[in-house]
């Protein structure tokens, strides 16, 4: 019992990472229509920023985040204004694999500016653990739980509430009409990769204490954000968020009760299953 | 106050309109009509700048949309309200309603009660989704919409399509209504009788070509007219 | 408009290619034409079922593995490597019409997020079942039997010239079933799934058959690349095999040349190719840095590829 509690809750906190990553992927999606094969790359950059901020100025990498979350928002905008602006209307595969080439610049270019060293953000809690129920829980896990929770709370508040975030939502549901609003779609663009980038930094530097920083390290992230949102529904940012904790927890469980080397092969079996079984996504409707 | 000045406009090599010109004045209903596919909708979207003429020229009150983008055009005045609706489906009515007033937000609440005194309608499904409503209702939530921008010009595209008639009508005396608070209006209509009914001026287009122009009512006279559109 | 002199071209090209390791003595020249000649097959291979059909499977390397452990695995197991390589085109065939039965449903980005999920299984698969695979330690990859007609050795396969004429080999035959599928009854079905599969449909072409066939015989010609590549380097891993940089690199060689075109892979095999090589030299380990740029520039600049760059000079000399 204590270890299926052991299990669901250590899942939950990382799954909210994945949450993170899984709604800045599917903001993007929403509103640009495309699939940004980068994001992982973009988690990685994240992290790699942490721990220059955290090697060479001590920077704690939660305090880390007023940082990293705005200079991976301007990236974000400067890459949409440079790349993805000019792909408007083209083939989805072409979008597709602008998005790869990118992620494979930022990856390789990472390995030669860092070396495929592997960094480690060492802070003095990096493993401290705490009781709950009974249970044994990571403390910058937790944090970064809770600061997560912070995040995705904000996006909502914003996207629900503010006239801005309405536009961006407007635009990802019919960009004809939002432009008949006086909307500026491709400012929208620009500022929903924005914020996905901002999103993906973010996680970067919540998890930068718990693992090991190296060039490559984005690609699972990419894909474990492509099962969060196609779990959570293409476009919505909220299905993200349930997908996240969805993948944390059986991520967790196949851990424990089967083997760790085969939980991501859990991770995805389940995404095939539910890209089969509902195409629109757990929450969306059912083609 | 509005000039359409030889338009044309291709998708790659299919010739959809063909130098086209008309014009709106102060305070008009002037009224498009034409059979399907005649190209009245992509006049529409071509002076809103959702799509960019080949060659010819749109001005509003003497400026130039050449190099203007579409949502430009809705800051100077001129609201398209689009065929099929288009209300964004999965935000409420109040939220549509908010959209529209993007660019007016210091207008927002005396707008708000003016499209809900001339909508009472929409007052009351303000929490539901705009996706959930029927169709008249959905064509009252655009036209109110498109109202909360303050426009001078309204294009309106089809407005009538697809309602019960008792909602055309009222829908009609909606436009009249709006019309009476000086707010120009181009219309677009498959409903030929009535539109041209309460037009003061229309046009015909034919595969991309104004073949008749006149006086709405003169125009219901107009044997060709009847033959093509009136069934008689 | 009957250009007979095509194929007199074509063999005669063949012929010339065949004739180089006569000339060339030196290793490496002859290393990088054997890297062409393996990037065409395994570009040829996914460009039936990503370029004619459309379907844009980027999950290649599950294929490309399946035949490189097959061979491999079996070899160690004493199987000839021929008999190997065929049983890896069988197993890929098998695998690929399950996962397509399953796949191939789906449409646009969900299609290319399930082939790159299935792969991910299997090198993940891979790299667990160490009885077999060893895991992330790899394989060496033993030694081939001399193979021998009636007695007499025809080749011990040591150095690489009999890797050559193997590729080369390969290369012309993934070509050639190219070319025969591009003026058959299924090229022509296939490409208007390509370009409309609801106009397909409802003019009765049955999808999933055609777009199943398509992914079988890519597989199939996939896993005889995998094959012979593992056996060529004589080493393989779970990521060198079957991780996403193997079909990412499929993917790049048909984008490159021309996705859907006969002579695309050949192009972009060429170009892309020669270019790794040159960048390998300068960016070492981070060379696909230059491979990543080179697809952001082909898809902003060259959207047709190098074919279609060809096409629209042909027009413009004759305009
Ligand atoms: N996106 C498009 N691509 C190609 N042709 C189009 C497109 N949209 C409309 N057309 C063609 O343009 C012509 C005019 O269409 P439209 O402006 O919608 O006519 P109307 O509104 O008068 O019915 C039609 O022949 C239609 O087939
Ligand atoms: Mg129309």
């Amino acid at each position: 019992m204590i270890r299926l509690l052991q299990a669901v809750l250590g899942g939950l906190l990382t799954g909210g990472v994945y949450a993170l990553i899984g709604a800045g992927l599917s903001l993007i999606f929403g509103v640009l229509r495309v699939i940004n094969f980068a994001q992982g790359e973009l988690v990685m950059l994240g992290m790699y920023l942490t721990w220059l901020l955290f090697t060479f100025l001590h920077l704690d990498p939660f305090v880390s985040l007023i940082v990293v979350m705005p200079v991976l928002w301007m990236l974000g905008w400067a890459l949409e204004a440079l790349l993805l602006d000019r792909m408007h209307g083209a083939l989805p595969q072409n979008q597709i694999l602008l998005t790869m080439g990118l992620g494979l610049v930022l990856s390789n270019g990472a390995m030669m500016a860092f070396t495929s060293d592997y960094r480690l953000v060492s802070t003095t809690y990096s493993s401290s653990s705490f009781m709950l129920a009974g249970v044994a829980l990571s403390q910058p896990l937790a944090v970064s739980f809770v600061l997560t929770a912070a995040i995705a709370t904000a996006l909502w508040v914003f996207l629900a509430r503010t006239d801005t975030g309405m536009a961006i939502r407007a635009t990802a549901q019919d960009r004809d009409a939002a432009q008949l609003m006086g909307i500026d779609v491709r400012r929208m663009s620009r500022l929903a990769f924005g914020i996905g980038a901002a999103l993906a930094g973010a996680a970067g530097a919540l998890i930068a204490p718990t693992y090991y920083i190296f060039p490559q390290v984005g690609g699972s992230f990419t894909l474990k954000a492509f099962v969060v949102v196609v779990l959570g529904g293409l476009g919505s940012v909220v299905g993200a968020m349930l997908g996240g904790l969805i993948i944390g927890i059986t991520e967790s469980l196949s851990a424990t009760y089967i083997s760790t080397e085969l939980k991501d092969v859990c991770v995805y079996s389940l995404f095939l299953i539910v890209l089969i079984a509902r195409p629109g996504g757990l929450l969306g409707k059912a083609e | 106050m509005l000039r359409v000045e030889s338009l044309s406009f291709a998708y790659g090599d299919a010739q959809v309109l063909d130098s086209v010109s008309l014009e709106v004045g102060k305070g008009e209903i002037v009224a498009l009509v034409g059979a399907n596919g005649a190209g009245k909708t992509t006049l529409l979207r071509t002076v809103s700048r959702l799509v960019k003429p080949v060659s010819g020229k749109v001005t509003l009150d003497g400026e130039d949309f050449s190099r203007l983008r579409a949502h430009e055009v809705v800051r100077r005045g001129l609201i398209h309200v689009p065929e099929g609706r288009r209300i964004f489906p999965e935000m409420t009515v109040r939220e549509n309603l908010r959209l529209g007033s993007f660019t007016t937000r210091t207008d927002r609440e005396r707008n708000l009660e003016k499209a809900f005194a001339l909508f009472p309608v929409l007052l009351a499904r303000e929490g539901q989704l705009g996706g959930t409503l029927s169709g008249g209702e959905q064509q009252m939530l655009a036209l109110a919409r498109g109202l909360m921008a303050n426009p001078r010009l309204l294009l309106l595209d089809e407005p009538s399509l697809g309602l019960a008639p008792i909602i055309v009508k009222q829908i009609f005396e909606t436009i009249v209504a709006i019309n009476q608070q000086g707010i120009s209006i181009l219309l677009v209509e498959q409903n030929v009788y009535q539109s041209l009914h309460i037009a003061q001026r229309a046009y015909v287009l034919e595969r991309g070509r104004v073949v008749l122009q006149g006086e709405g009512k003169a125009l219901l006279e107009n044997p060709d007219v009847k033959k093509a559109f009136l069934g008689a | 408009m009957k250009r007979a002199w095509i194929p007199a071209v074509i063999v005669a090209g063949v012929a010339l290619v065949a004739l180089l390791p006569v000339f060339v003595k030196s290793d490496y020249p002859l290393g990088v034409m054997i890297g062409v000649l393996l990037a065409i097959s395994l570009g040829a291979a996914w460009n039936i079922i990503g370029g004619f059909a459309g379907q844009y499977s980027v999950g290649h390397s599950a294929y490309f593995g399946i035949g490189a452990y097959s061979i491999v695995v079996l070899l160690g197991r004493g199987l000839a490597p021929w008999w190997g390589a065929l049983a890896g085109s069988f197993i890929a065939a098998a695998v690929a019409l399950l996962v397509g039965s399953i796949t191939l449903r789906l449409r646009g980005a969900y299609f290319v997020l399930a082939s790159i999920a299935v792969a991910e299984i299997l090198r993940l698969l891979a790299l667990w079942a160490k009885s077999i695979t060893n895991g992330a330690e790899g394989i060496l990859v033993g030694e081939f039997p001399p193979l021998t007609l009636a007695g007499h050795t025809i080749t011990d396969f040591t150095g690489k010239p009999p890797f050559f004429y193997m590729a080369l080999g390969l290369a012309v035959f993934c070509v050639a079933v190219n070319a025969v599928i591009a003026h058959t009854k299924l090229g022509y079905y296939l490409q208007a799934i390509r370009e409309d599969q609801d106009a397909a449909w409802s003019l009765g072409i049955p999808l999933s058959l055609y777009k199943n066939a398509a992914l079988l015989i890519s597989a199939a010609l996939a896993a005889q690349a995998g094959a012979l590549t593992a056996t060529y380097v004589s080493f393989m891993d779970p990521n060198s095999m079957l991780g996403l940089d193997v079909s990412v690199r499929a993917v790049l060689v048909c984008i490159l040349g021309g996705v859907g075109t006969i002579w695309g892979p050949v192009a972009g095999a060429i170009v892309f190719t020669l270019l790794d090589e040159v960048l390998l030299r300068y960016l070492t380990q981070s060379h696909l840095l230059g491979l990543g740029a080179l697809l952001i520039a082909a898809i902003l600049f060259l959207p047709d590829g190098l074919m279609g760059l060809v096409t629209r000079l042909r027009q413009r000399s004759r305009a």
